[in-house]
């Protein structure tokens, strides 16, 4: 990381600071709390699916477990790994 | 009037921006909440000895891998806020310039809105994301764009919520009520609030002081959109001004109250010195300014907390953080004018754990007791 001394007043904040010495290290704890973020994200989805669900009568949810995605069902899914690993390794693409 | 009142123009963030805006609050109170270990991490596993000199205490802290991995925590955080803030409202920029047309052209509008594209913007300011905020507070993409006001609204609450600044009361309530108990009875007619970007705090005077004329002025044409077409949703009769606060075209001793909120740390220490000589000069007498900022003084603090401090100018674009944690606002006032007698330091309460940092001055004709 950069020397921590008192920059000149106009040099303001660096577009793109290494906080942790290597640079890909910095990429890794971006990726890391990303990748926590989106699955805090889909946690919610999922319960309020479920709690939805559940206060209309519609779910069981030990079916949950046993269901299985028909083919155009797995191919969406498959596109929304996609995206999550675009989102995820994002980092490594840009600047910062 | 709560601090983060419901109007038209705010946009609510689909379900699952929301959630990422939830997930950020929550890291960002663990990154708050983990300044007491840090302290800790400092005093067990860097500081060599007692007599460390403040610049030992920052490099050693700065070069520390465990504080290093907490200030990148802190950066990814601030860009993760605006990466789930900025979307929604991007998406809805085109209804924002609509709603910004029909608020500023209606015919029942209370207040008014002066642009001057003129007027210069500082470098300092212009040039970079202050707060990382994406396109800063200077975003102008069109004669209609208030997308800067919008995201600065709404990052900034979502900034105070993790801050664990509290958000039952405006920051102008919190003058009021502070001007109300140290000089009971005032009631200003002209008002004044500089550098008052999305018009937060100008609303509530207006709310406050019906009877009164509230002027409002900052140097973003973004902002001062946004804060227009919100004050007329709100009803609240602002006049709004792009202008300079160190050089407002309003004549000597226009206003009784002139008070700013958050501008402080946002200018150098030439531009806050001049703030407070233009607010002397516009004061009518008897009347006070109330310049309210966040409560970050290195003289009260020690040379660990003023390098945690420090983080904000180097790494979130606060160009002149450090010049207002180190400033001393009474001498600057003095300097401005006032009497040694007539300024006054107050802590603005918050809530149960915040206090913000207000410097008030008095013009000295029709004073009987200081603020």
């Amino acid at each position: 990381m950069s020397k921590a001394d008192d920059r000149p007043k106009d040099t303001g904040t660096p577009d793109n600071p290494v906080f942790c010495g290597d640079p890909a290290i910095d990429c890794l704890y971006a990726m890391v709390l990303i990748l926590a973020q989106e699955l805090s994200v889909k946690s919610e989805r999922l319960e309020t699916l479920e709690q939805l669900l559940e206060q209309r009568g519609l779910l069981d949810r030990k079916e949950i477990d046993a269901y299985r995605p028909e083919e155009e069902e797995a191919r969406a899914r498959l596109q929304q790994h996609q995206e999550l690993i675009d989102k995820l390794l994002a980092p490594l693409k840009q600047t910062e | 009037m709560a601090r983060n009142p419901l109007h038209p123009l705010l946009i609510a963030p689909d379900s699952r921006n929301a959630a990422r805006q939830r997930f950020v609050l929550a890291l960002k109170k663990w990154l708050q909440s983990s300044r007491p270990a840090l302290r800790k991490l400092y005093e067990t596993e860097i500081k060599i000895s007692a007599d460390e000199t403040a610049a030992e205490i920052r490099d050693g802290l700065y070069q520390n891998k465990k504080y290093q991995v907490v200030c990148r925590l802190r950066r990814t955080a601030q860009q993760l806020m605006w990466q789930s803030v900025a979307p929604p409202i991007d998406r809805e920029a085109e209804t924002l310039a609509q709603q910004f047309r029909y608020y500023s052209s209606r015919p029942s509008k209370v207040g008014s809105l002066e642009l001057n594209p003129a007027l210069q913007a500082p470098a300092s300011l212009a040039q970079r994301d202050v707060h990382l905020q994406p396109g800063g507070y200077f975003r102008n993409e069109s004669n209609w764009d208030i997308v800067a006001g919008a995201l600065y609204e709404a990052g900034g609450a979502l900034y105070s919520q993790g801050q664990n600044i509290g958000v039952q009361r405006s920051k102008a309530e919190l003058v009021m009520r502070h001007i109300a108990e140290v000089c009971p009875g005032f009631v200003p007619k002209n008002i004044l609030d500089l550098g008052c970007a999305a018009g937060a705090s100008s609303v509530p005077y207006a709310q406050a002081y019906p009877e009164a004329e509230v002027h409002a002025i900052d140097l973003a044409p973004g902002l001062l959109r946004y804060a227009h077409a919100r004050a007329e949703a709100m009803g609240a009769a602002v006049h709004f001004h792009q202008m300079d606060a160190t050089d407002t075209t309003f004549p000597d001793g226009s206003f009784d109250l002139v008070a700013s909120h958050n501008a402080m740390h946002e200018m150098s220490d030439e531009t806050r010195q001049a703030m407070f000589a233009e607010s002397r000069r516009l004061l009518a007498p008897g009347g006070i300014c109330v310049h309210q900022d966040v409560p970050l003084r290195f003289a009260q603090l020690d040379a660990f907390l003023q390098a945690e401090y420090a983080y904000d100018q180097w790494f979130n674009a606060e160009p002149h953080w450090l010049e207002y944690a180190r400033c001393d606002c009474q001498a600057m006032m003095l300097r401005a004018g006032f009497k040694p007698e007539h300024i006054a330091v107050a802590n603005l309460e918050q809530g149960p754990s915040f206090s913000w940092f207000a410097i008030l001055g008095r013009h000295p004709i029709g004073t009987e007791t200081a603020p």
